[in-house]
């Protein structure tokens, strides 16, 4: 006898013998249940008749196998339809294995939904996601018959279960220095844990786990130390420790990896994944620092990702994934390797379509009532307006050459439209509004998957991956940045910069939000698309660049709004590899300049940050200054056998691995500057650095580059500054030392 | 040296017959096959396939400016397509065979993405196999021209790549490897 | 899958480096006067890669040309506005004289009546300034 049972879906995986397992929170009585689901599904294999045949014989016998057949189904690389071969399983553990078996012995076969997720299978069958609220009808062995979704990935302001969050943190960081106790809070607790050498804590976190039982385990290096560790002390100590809500598994352990990613080397350490509950690791939580929690649900839930692995990845596997649900939606083929190549090109058409966004050189120098205008994520807009996508003709220019919208179009339309309501919402909310910050954080997980679509679609492993799509996207946003020059030039507007999807004007008189409501209307007129206004500016500084202050450099300027907010982009502050402190220094003297109204009010700010600038510059001399705080975050890209000249990060690597602590390309390796040989320490190795050691030399360097990527812009030149801030002189009054760069 | 014609800056003598060549060098000799496209566009069309995103074609351009009124036209005769995985390769290299080619063929890097660690080296050797199959049914009609970069030491065991492909053309050419420094030739004193 | 076709600013440095020769060869005035003309053509990055020329040095040197003649506009301008400051004192002086010679002929009465025809032409005939640049031209300069 079935039974109806209403809950919301956290986790999700393979079950060896019976499909799939389900965990749920109950929207009835709280409870946390598992439940099994039966899940048959097929692949499809394609390629010539003779191999075919060869192949069912093979397989027509197996035990998983539900059935064969011939059917014919739209490659969405094909013009016709392609006949393939249909493989029915039993259960997506065997349909798993089968594959890997057959690959191996037919490598030349065309397959077809082969790889696919769970998850995403899931969702393209029932419409189900992580934290989608559901009912079920289960049968009184616990095994699902029936589920429908109750709400869908896209609700502004879903129900969400109440989830219970842990977190478990060492008090310190273990690649630093001895941990002695383990810090434990929960909604309802907090508590510290020593780590006796009895192992009494095991007990304690395994009885906290079974009584509190969590949904999510949030914690701070598990990963790479905690969980590590927890399991060895368990082992050596016989003392059973259950991280698992699943107790029948062990924890899931995924390998690290290094990869090339956007221009970046990432690495990523082996990852501690569990069942029935969901590990966040926030030293490792990719976009943690972006969106934390809030933030990690929505992309489990738009993306269909698991919450454990929303949390890791990066965006693109999230967009790959919701791409492949659009496609499975609409019945069509997901390829398993991608063959598509690039359609053929004279040389003249590749030097004409090889291009990026327009990045203009800015009007470098001090501006005044000057505001910015951005639009709302223009490369997926112009994707969705111009129905770009590797299936369909493509546009020329903006106008769409196909009427139905193509399955890139189609995932982000959904998403883009997401996005926009929830900024909308928050504008509608009053200060200090209780959901305002989780709203934000979710719509930031939007706009991130907004940002990794259009370079996924140039990706060479994306299954929707074409070139000339990505191309004709950054053909459609040199265009609209044109079309949107043209308008403000012919408003009467000076365009003092542009870059790929933001514009910065100014017009005599123009210095309020109204001032600009006509040419943005315009704008949006003419090009078909959102355009915002971003702010008005009191003053935004553009800066050359270092090397040549004669070059205008397009993403490095300074400024404030007239709310008082103050943006900084391309300075030091804003740089992983600045130490703290002088990223510091650099914010405090921006802040004084930010408190400018006019630009009578100016030079007293610019007195201000100049002061700023001295203190701290005494400071640094006088050795105040921790050496904790003047830690650099380098990092190394390579092999360190690769490097033929060895910069400061690597010199600190090589100490590493002398300690037998190995770097892998793409680790960040954290390192102070000290004096004599070596000329660099690594930090973590634990040595003691006193303020002596350091090479206060570099640091002062650093701090003027810092101090006069600000000043600049007021006169005050570089070689001035430093001739001042390494002799004793005397310290000068402010427009003396002006009028002394005036000439 | 810069009123050469490009001919006698191209590493094989002109005009190239129906064979398999091969040239092997630090970064897939880029400059020097850049130089053989501009020869052959001159002259006629090319087809070019691109394996490890060599075709720089400003540098095509610049090179033919000297020695034809109208650089459009002979850019013009460049046919070009670009492959960022193995299976990509192969299958840019199929459909150019499946219609007869009458014009050269040039394929710059062509290991390049056969050396990616994501892909076994079984299925980047069946791939190659395959690849190098078509390869000489079309020399048969055209001049093929393939380029190669060194294997590095990381990738050492991708060596039998580039042996399977210089096992299979007619003529070879490899750039001459660095001398070792003075300080390596040094002998020790005692 | 990566960019193939150079970046702008790859071919910029390209084309620069292709004139170290030529530079070297220059004295040393000509040297920091041969960097600051191609400084120039760097203001202009966007838009010679917008063009997508098959030779991006023809566009820097328009770049250039362009940069090269803003400045001069913007001299001329200044000479021009030293030059209208003087005109419009020239104007008002001679506004202060027709005021003068008027009062003068309407009360000398018949002497100025007799003599009106001659003395009409030749107070109405409006001296050419000798300098040849023209404010016509200066409103349609781009």
């Amino acid at each position: 006898m079935n039974h109806t049972f209403t809950g919301w879906l956290l986790d999700l995986y393979l079950n060896q013998q019976e499909g799939l397992s389900l965990w749920f929170i109950s929207a009835d009585d709280d409870s946390r249940v598992c439940f099994r689901q039966h899940f048959p599904l097929s692949f499809y294999v394609s390629g010539p008749n003779e191999n075919l045949r060869m192949l069912w014989k093979r397989i027509s016998g197996h035990p998983d196998v539900l059935s064969l057949s011939r059917q014919r189904k739209q490659d969405v690389f094909e013009d016709k339809l392609v006949d393939v071969m249909a493989i029915e399983m039993e259960s997506p553990a065997s349909q798993v294995k089968l594959f890997r078996d057959i690959e191996q012995v037919y490598p030349d076969l065309t397959y077809y939904d082969a790889d696919i997720a769970i998850s995403t299978r899931y969702m393209a069958r029932f419409g189900i996601f992580p934290l989608a609220l559901c009912q079920l009808q289960v049968d009184e062995n616990g095994v699902i018959q029936s589920i429908q979704p109750l709400n869908d990935r896209w609700e502004l302001l879903p129900e969400l279960p109440p989830l219970r969050v842990l977190q478990v943190s060492p008090d310190a960081d273990p690649n630093r220095g001895a941990v002695k106790s383990l810090l434990i809070h929960s909604d309802r607790f907090e508590m510290r844990l020593a780590l006796d050498p009895q192992g009494s804590y095991l007990q304690t976190l395994d009885q906290t786990l079974t009584d509190y039982n969590p949904d999510i385990l949030v914690t701070d290096w598990g990963d790479s130390w905690l969980i590590p560790f927890l399991i060895k002390q368990s082992e050596a100590k016989g003392i059973p420790l259950q991280l698992n809500r699943d107790t029948s598994r062990p924890v899931r352990w995924q390998k690290e990896t290094t990869y090339f990613s956007y221009g970046h080397i990432i690495y990523r350490p082996e990852e501690a994944h569990l069942y029935g509950r969901c590990h966040i690791d926030r030293k490792s939580a990719m976009m943690w620092s972006d969106y934390s929690l809030a933030g990690t649900l929505e992309m489990a839930r738009v993306t269909t990702l698991p919450i454990e692995k929303a949390a890791r990845v990066s965006p693109g596997q999230g967009i790959s994934a919701m791409q492949v649900i659009t496609g499975l939606e609409k019945d069509l083929l997901v390829p398993y390797q991608k063959r598509q190549f690039e359609e053929f090109k004279t040389g003249l058409q590749l030097i004409q379509s090889d291009r990026g966004g327009m990045v203009y050189q800015p009007i470098t120098g001090l501006h005044t009532d000057v505001a910015q205008i951005d639009f709302i994520s223009m490369y997926p807009a112009i994707i969705i307006l111009g129905n770009i996508s590797p299936e369909v003709p493509l546009p020329d220019g903006l106008t769409p050459a196909h009427e139905d919208l193509g399955v890139v179009p189609l995932t982000l339309k959904p998403l883009y439209e997401k996005r926009v309501a929830i900024k909308q919402k928050i504008r509608t909310y009053p200060q200090n509004h209780p959901m305002t910050d989780t709203l934000k954080e979710r719509a930031q997980a939007l706009k991130w998957l907004l940002v990794v679509c259009f370079g996924f679609l140039g990706y060479k492993n994306a299954r929707y991956g074409r070139i000339e799509a990505h191309e004709a996207v950054t053909k459609g946003g040199r265009e609209v940045l044109l079309r949107a020059k043209d308008v403000a030039e012919e408003e009467g507007f000076e365009v003092l910069h542009m870059y790929v999807d933001a514009l910065w004007v100014k017009k005599k008189g123009s210095n309020k939000p109204e001032h600009f409501t006509e040419l943005i209307k315009k704008i949006n007129h003419r090009t078909g698309l959102t355009i915002n206004l971003d702010g008005v500016y009191r003053w935004v500084a553009f800066l050359p660049s270092k090397v040549d202050p004669r070059i205008p450099v397009a993403n490095r300027y300074f400024g404030v709004f007239q709310s008082g907010e103050v943006k900084v982009r391309g300075l030091e502050a804003r740089r992983r590899d600045t130490p703290l402190w002088i990223a510091a220094v650099q914010k405090e003297m921006i802040r004084f300049l930010g408190q400018a109204r006019s630009k009578d009010e100016l030079e007293d700010c610019i007195q201000q940050a100049f002061n700023c600038y001295q203190q701290s510059l005494r400071a640094l001399k006088a050795g105040l200054v921790a050496p904790d705080e003047l830690v650099i975050n380098g990092k190394v890209s390579y092999a360190l056998e690769a490097y033929k000249a060895s910069t400061a990060s690597v010199r600190a690597a090589r100490q590493m691995q002398a300690a037998g602590m190995p770097v892998k390309p793409g680790m960040r390796v954290r390192f102070v500057y000290t004096k004599g040989e070596p000329d660099v320490t690594a930090w973590d190795l634990g040595k003691r650095v006193d303020p002596a050691d350091l090479d206060s030399a570099k640091y002062i360097e650093l701090l003027i580059r810092a101090a006069s990527s600000v000043l600049s812009p007021f006169g005050v030149s570089v070689d001035i500054l430093r001739e001042w801030s390494l002799s004793d002189a005397l310290q000068l009054h402010l427009p003396a030392v002006l009028a002394l760069s005036q000439g | 040296m810069e009123y050469n014609r490009p001919d006698s800056l191209t590493l094989f003598e002109m005009p190239l017959p129906p064979k398999r060549f091969l040239a092997i060098g630090a970064h897939a000799l880029s400059e020097r096959m850049l130089q053989l496209i501009s020869a052959l566009a001159l002259r006629q069309h090319v087809t070019v396939l691109d394996c490890g995103n060599r075709s720089n074609m400003y540098a095509v351009a610049k090179l033919i400016r000297p020695y034809t009124p109208d650089p459009v036209s002979v850019m013009n005769n460049i046919r070009l397509s670009r492959a960022f995985t193995c299976y990509q390769v192969l299958a840019m290299i199929q459909a150019t065979a499946k219609y007869p080619l009458n014009e050269p063929l040039v394929l710059l890097d062509l290991l390049a993405t056969f050396l990616d660690e994501d892909v076994e080296l079984k299925d980047s050797q069946r791939l190659l196999t395959h690849s190098l199959n078509l390869l000489t049914q079309l020399s048969h009609q055209v001049p093929v021209v393939i380029s190669t970069r060194q294997i590095p030491v990381i990738a050492e065991n991708r060596i039998v790549l580039l042996e399977q492909l210089k096992a299979s053309v007619d003529i070879c050419w490899e750039e001459p490897l660095p001398l070792p420094t003075s300080q390596e030739l040094q002998l020790a004193l005692f | 899958m990566g960019r193939t076709i150079a970046s702008i600013t790859q071919t910029w440095q390209e084309e620069e480096a292709a004139l170290n020769r030529f530079k070297r060869a220059l004295r040393k005035d000509d040297q920091l006067l041969l960097d600051e003309l191609l400084v120039l053509s760097r203001l202009h990055l966007a838009e010679a890669s917008y063009a997508s020329n098959l030779y991006p040095l023809d566009m820097y040197l328009i770049a250039i040309l362009l940069e090269v003649y803003k400045q001069l506009k913007t001299l001329q301008q200044r000479l021009y506005s030293h030059d209208q400051s003087k005109d419009q004192e020239r104007l008002e002086e001679e506004e202060v004289f027709l005021k003068l010679i008027t009062n003068y002929l309407e009360t000398s009465g018949e002497r100025a009546q007799e003599n009106t025809s001659e003395a009409g032409e030749e107070e109405l005939v409006v001296v050419e300034p000798e300098d040849d640049s023209s404010y016509t031209d200066f409103e349609e300069a781009p």
